[in-house]
């Protein structure tokens, strides 16, 4: 067990886990824990899918330990969707 | 790989930057049409995948380390997985289709099946490509490239859980 806490990659895998299911309990017709408006819970389970998105990049892709350019180059993709999409929710391109 | 990893990448965030543009015309009827999906199958295949993921993830250290006792069971996990995504993928299928839902009822079910099925070609060939890992990390790898190969095959795997992990939450969480 101590072994298993100890491991960045279960660790990271508990970690996704946990925020799936806050995701998953704010979001979607039926949440389990209503926010009051649904902007809110949009912006919300968008950042929470981008940070998931982003731990499976640097940790089980190993990113983290890549050169540089493939480090940036991963974060301009992470940062430029989520915030393209954030901006089309938003109405901004309508 | 990383350029097809990119443009795989690309290509979807083009389709999900669509879907949020579509929804931007008829926001009340695609919350309408998504009360129709099962939730709670979405969330099961989430789940799979980020197991998956970290089974495979696993693996190649193990890969790595020339364990090959541990490297063909630890893909083999990642197999049964991808086997629960599919058929949880095939009820939920099965259960829009009972209902007498079609592709052509909404631009919502146009994006949700369009997304879905083109995702679930993925998940079918980084299957295979799992399987080939596991077959081929039961003997220890003999030159780097191999290894090479393994690791490439394990991050096409990675992005097919990180492209649910984004279209779990555009078609079943968005409100």
């Amino acid at each position: 067990m101590n072994r298993l806490l100890r491991d960045p990659l279960f660790l990271s895998w508990a970690l996704l886990v946990l925020v799936t299911l806050v995701s998953a309990g704010i979001g979607g017709p039926n949440p389990v824990l209503a926010l009051e408006s649904s902007a809110a819970v949009t912006v919300a389970v968008l950042c929470i899918a981008f940070a998931k998105v982003a731990v499976v990049i640097f940790a089980f892709m190993e990113v983290r330990g890549a050169p540089v350019i493939l480090r940036l180059l991963c974060a301009a993709w992470l940062c430029g969707v989520l915030a393209a999409l954030l901006a089309l929710y938003s109405g901004l391109f309508a | 790989m990383w350029i097809l990893l990119f443009g795989e990448m690309s290509f979807f965030a083009a389709l999900f930057a669509s879907f949020l543009y579509y929804r931007g015309f008829d926001p009340a009827g695609f919350a309408e049409m998504q009360k129709q999906l099962n939730q709670a199958v979405g969330l099961v295949n989430t789940l799979l995948l980020l197991t998956s993921s970290l089974f495979v993830a696993k693996a190649v250290q193990a890969a790595r380390n020339a364990d090959t006792a541990h490297a063909p069971r630890l893909f083999m996990l990642g197999i049964a997985c991808a086997f629960g995504f599919i058929l949880c993928k095939g009820f939920e299928y099965h259960e829009l289709f009972d209902r007498g839902i079609a592709i052509s009822d909404h631009t919502f079910y146009s994006f949700y099946f369009g997304l879905t099925v083109l995702h679930l070609g993925h998940v079918v060939i980084g299957t295979i490509l799992l399987a080939i890992m596991a077959s081929a990390t039961r003997r220890a790898l003999e030159k780097p490239i191999h290894l090479a190969m393994v690791e490439s095959g394990a991050c096409f795997w990675h992005m097919v859980d990180l492209l649910w992990i984004v279209i779990f939450a555009l078609l079943y969480l968005v409100e």
